[in-house]
């Protein structure tokens, strides 16, 4: 028998079934004859007379008969996965209590919105809060600073305070005899005196110790080199008072020439004079230095010892013509100091990371790279102790910045 | 079959009227979003009916198939037939507990008239279901029945 399958779209067409067929089989046929992707079998349902026609009944159960009209739809998989998401809604509320529900399912998500609010709101607090306190810690900072820049003259129960303290930011380097004469000198200043220990005490303070070691000949005689040039020549003992004076503090500046010292050295193996060392730039400086400061004589051949033994061979078989070179006046001296210190600050660039951040940190206070590393290694590289120095004697270093340096 | 009133009017049987809807739905005339059919055909007076409504689309009710059941009894009709919700099904003029049609809450059956059909009830339900009070109602899971 015909029957005709109409659907929700208006059109209608006929298939060819028997009475005895069963409902599933019709739905396979309709499949066939439509295309499996128009009408899936497991996806229809079939209507006839206001009933669901159900797959394990007959049409003859259903009272289907020639000509009658099927309706045919197609179920959505997507609206039975809603259908069972809604089964956990309520279903024998009233529909007005109902929509009520719908209300807070919009609201959930409104409270997580205040939770975060509060949140964030404590990060910009705290951080405000903390930029004060450094802000504060800095101040503080400075303050300490001005405070210890203070200056002021020592006396009485003070000069013993400030004979140890003197001596603290030596590290050894100058005994207590030389610091006080230092003082002495300087009228119990002890900025003064500071200062008068990196550069050499005044002549006219060395002249009572120059006549003080005359009556001491042990000591002239515990000098290898003064003792082997008095007999040589008797004009020499004046030289070797002032010889005899102890060193009055370190002096990084050997260590700087030397270096470049020794390859001359090398060449000079063979020879027998001390031209070649008139001739070298850095030797000449040196011979500067110690014109200027003759008490660093002794540290400096002790020095040159270690460094460049063949130097100081050399020297000592050529001592007289060696104290000549030392009492010779030195042509354009002062430029050849600035030279010197041009050319050595580089080598001194042998510092651990931490004392280049010290020393860019005392630099950052206003006072120029070459002062800050004198001072920085005078002080043992003690950062706090070099500050102090820097900041008790800004006027001084101020005056003195013009000048070279002596 | 005495009939009042006008005697030009013809007052078609009971019968009569019945065997001319059940020709109608067995013809499918219409666009097949409702259909009807006699629940037990050896009823001689007729009076159980089966119907369908499919869910009109844009709204929850969009692929869901509600069967009903409508009872005209002999008063029929003269009078509305009972109409009542087979398949689960939550909307305003409903009973929730039994799925009985309100008659108070739906104008088909309050305002009745003798020209009024089945198919007439079962297409205004689906205007119902399309209904801007009734088109968004949580709905229970497909395939309940009361």
């Amino acid at each position: 028998m015909k029957v005709s399958i109409k659907t929700l779209k208006g059109s209608s067409f006929e298939i060819d079934v028997e009475p005895t067929s069963k409902v599933s089989d019709v739905k396979k046929l309709i499949e066939v004859t439509q295309g499996d992707n128009v009408y899936p079998a497991d996806q229809q349902m079939l209507i006839h007379q206001g009933n669901v026609l159900k797959n394990d009944t007959t049409l003859e159960e259903n009272k289907v008969v020639e000509n009658n009209f099927i309706v045919i739809m197609l179920s959505k998989k997507g609206s039975s996965s809603a259908a069972s998401s809604t089964a956990k809604e309520p279903t024998k509320q009233p529909s007005v209590d109902r929509a009520i529900p719908t209300a807070p399912a919009t609201q959930p998500p409104a409270p997580p919105a205040p939770v975060s609010e509060p949140v964030t709101a404590p990060v910009p607090t705290a951080t405000t809060a903390s930029a004060p306190a450094a802000a504060v810690t800095a101040a503080s900072t400075e303050a300490d600073n001005y405070g210890q820049a203070a200056s002021n003259l020592v006396a009485g129960s003070n000069l013993e305070g400030t004979v140890q303290s003197i001596l603290e930011m030596g590290g050894g380097a100058w005994d207590r005899d030389t610091v006080m004469r230092a003082l002495r000198a300087a009228y119990n200043n002890p900025e003064r005196a500071v200062e008068y220990l990196y550069t050499g005490v005044p002549e006219q303070a060395e002249a009572p110790a120059a006549v003080q070691a005359l009556p001491v000949p042990a000591a002239v005689q515990a000098l290898p080199v003064p003792a082997a040039v008095q007999p040589v020549d008797p004009s020499q003992a004046p030289q070797s008072a002032q010889l005899s004076i102890p060193s009055s503090g370190p002096n990084a500046n050997p260590l700087d020439l030397f270096p470049q010292v020794l390859p001359n050295a090398s060449a000079n193996a063979g020879g027998g004079n001390l031209d070649v060392l008139r001739n070298n730039s850095q030797f000449r400086g040196l011979l500067s230095l110690v014109q200027a400061n003759p008490q660093i004589l002794q540290p400096l051949l002790q020095e040159l010892g270690k460094q460049n033994p063949q130097i100081l061979q050399l020297i000592q078989e050529n001592q007289a013509e060696f104290l000549r070179l030392i009492n010779e006046p030195a042509e354009g001296a002062e430029g050849n100091l600035l030279d010197q210190f041009a050319a050595g600050m580089p080598q001194t660039v042998a510092v651990t990371p931490e004392e280049n951040e010290a020393i860019q940190r005392l630099e950052q206070m206003g006072f120029d790279r070459d002062l800050v590393l004198e001072v920085f290694f005078a002080c043992n590289k003690d950062e706090l102790l070099a500050a102090n120095y820097l900041l008790d004697h800004m006027n001084e270093f101020d005056d003195d910045a013009p000048e070279p340096p002596q | 079959m005495a009939s009042s009133g006008d005697p030009s009017a013809v007052v078609v049987p009971r019968n009569f009227r019945l065997l001319e809807e059940l020709e109608r739905g067995e013809k499918g005339i219409g666009d097949g979003s409702v259909s009807y059919g006699m629940d037990d055909a050896d009823d001689i007076y007729m009076r159980s009916w089966t119907g369908t409504i499919i869910g009109p689309h844009n709204t929850v009710h969009e692929g869901r198939i509600y069967q009903l059941k409508l009872f005209c009894d002999k008063d029929y009709p003269d009078r509305p037939p009972t109409v009542k919700f087979h398949s689960r099904i939550n909307m305003t003029c409903v009973n929730p507990e039994n799925g009985l049609v309100d008659q108070r809450k739906f104008s088909l059956l309050s305002n009745w008239r003798r020209e009024y059909t089945m198919e007439a009830i079962l297409t205004q339900l689906k205007k119902e279901m399309a209904a801007s009070h009734n088109r968004k109602l949580v709905q229970p899971p497909e395939g309940t029945f009361f």
